[in-house]
């Protein structure tokens, strides 16, 4: 039986260049906000997204992605570092 | 071969995991309480679930250098020979040190399963249907050792298990070799006050679970007298419990706020199910403990899961490593913590001190919605 308590195994997204191709779109329209000490990535108003620090959007790669109850956490890095992540709604 | 060709394998070996764990490994405790066992002795039963935690760094840096897919094979064989040489003893401490090679072999197929499947299926969705096997295989399996040990002996299941293992070590033969990547090191976020915060909450409320694992063989077995049959089905009701509420969790969970309150539903069917222990007095009660115990366990699982990839300030294999890590280090101690308490305070009063735990998680738990929402909410 699973460990109790322990079995935190969550499930990698794949099909990569879709994906890829769908955040770079998604990012090509989107504007970086900052609202109350937290940076988010808007797209036509909505929130999808937050940064740990400002980085130029058009920089930002898929680091590798999860399918959640929320939708798919698309983990975004800016020149190796964790940057934040997108979220995309199915 | 094909994803769907190796599906077949996967599937086969997945019943047959399911099908052994459910004749054999649900009832280590119970079996060996009958032989006699100390509560101390059941403690570190528990805790040797664990120890292989500790050797994860290992099994991945061998998979670099000798593949996966043979150190599976290895780790499933060694474990089916160390159940069979556990159903030839006939005292606890000789059942217990095979059980304790057991789980150290077991742990390297737990280490490297999810790194084989993850290279060979392109579509990952289809493994749903091979852990369906598994659950039902595991439920199935526990509901109908229990009457194969009353009307035989244990040394039958355990026999058969220990073949199962056998044949789901054979099953993995068709698939490829994989080798594991040097990967990018974890950084757990333990800088981050409000993430340690629900390790606090966790270390708590899971040090009360945990705790109890020692208790609840004894009490079925000496305090009821309950027979295998019945322990065998409050197993099954648990598993099919877990199931049914990790759908009902999955369905529930909007936002990462809604995973506290998941956690708080988990932590008091846990509380429920310490009481439950209390006040037992017969079979019916030990059913109930099983079903919530089914109810919160998958509250706490589903919850960490929609957690650790709902919060946008980390990664979520980070996180993933963080539960791992600290469910590892209570998983050591609290089983023996246990088994203190029992000689300490008592038999029932260790499930009253355990649910203590538990409501300080609930009460924790509550001092961390606000901020969460304020931190990790879009």
């Amino acid at each position: 039986m699973k460990k109790l308590w322990c079995c935190g195994s969550e499930i990698g997204v794949t099909g990569a260049e879709a994906l890829n191709e769908k955040v770079r779109k998604l990012l090509s329209k989107a504007e970086l906000v900052r609202k109350g000490g937290k940076i988010l990535i808007l797209v036509d108003g909505e929130k999808v997204g937050k940064l740990r620090f400002e980085a130029p959007l058009e920089e930002l790669e898929v680091e590798s992605a999860w399918k959640s109850p929320f939708g798919i956490k698309v983990e975004l890095s800016w020149r190796g570092k964790f940057a934040g992540m997108l979220l995309l709604r199915e | 071969m094909k994803d769907k060709e190796l599906l077949k394998f996967e599937f086969l070996s997945q019943g047959s995991i399911g099908a052994a764990e459910g004749l054999a490994e649900a009832f280590f405790g119970v079996i060996l309480t009958r032989m006699g066992a100390s509560p101390f002795m059941l403690g570190l039963l528990d805790s040797s679930a664990y120890v292989s935690n500790l050797f994860s760094p290992l099994w991945a840096k061998g998979s670099r250098k000798v593949g996966a897919k043979r150190l599976v094979i290895l780790s499933l064989s060694l474990a089916s020979l160390f159940l069979l040489v556990s159903a030839f003893t006939e005292s606890a401490v000789p059942f217990l040190i095979s059980i304790f090679l057991y789980y150290i072999a077991y742990g390297v197929k737990e280490v490297l399963y999810p790194l084989i499947v993850e290279r060979v299926y392109t579509d990952i969705r289809m493994l749903g249907h091979a852990e369906v096997a598994y659950t039902i295989a595991y439920t199935v399996a526990a509901g109908i050792a229990g009457y194969v040990m009353d009307s035989w002996s244990y040394r039958i299941a355990f026999f058969a298990a220990s073949l199962l293992l056998l044949l789901a070590a054979l099953f993995r033969l068709p698939f490829p070799d994989v080798k594991g990547d040097a990967k990018e090191k974890v950084e757990p976020p333990y800088k981050d006050k409000l993430i340690l915060r629900m390790v606090a909450m966790f270390m708590i409320a899971g040090t009360g679970m945990l705790m109890m694992l020692p208790a609840i063989p004894i009490l079925e077995v000496r305090a009821l007298g309950l027979s295998n049959g019945v322990i065998g089905i409050a197993i099954a009701l648990n598993s099919i419990s877990y199931v049914l509420f990790s759908e009902l969790w999955s369905g529930l969970i909007k936002k990462p706020s809604h995973v506290v309150r998941v956690f708080q539903a988990g932590f008091t069917a846990l509380f429920l199910m310490a009481l439950t222990y209390y006040l037992s007095s017969s079979a019916l009660y030990i059913y109930l403990a099983g079903v919530l115990c089914g109810l919160g366990g998958s509250a706490v699982s589903i919850g960490w899961q929609a957690f650790s990839m709902g919060v946008p300030d980390y990664r979520t294999e980070d996180l993933s490593a963080l539960h791992l890590t600290t469910c590892g280090i209570r998983g050591l101690y609290a089983p023996i913590l246990g088994a203190v308490v029992i000689r300490w305070l008592g038999l029932r009063e260790t499930f009253l001190f355990a649910g203590l735990l538990l409501i300080g998680g609930i009460l924790l738990a509550e001092s961390v919605i606000r901020p969460l929402m304020e931190k990790f909410e879009l």
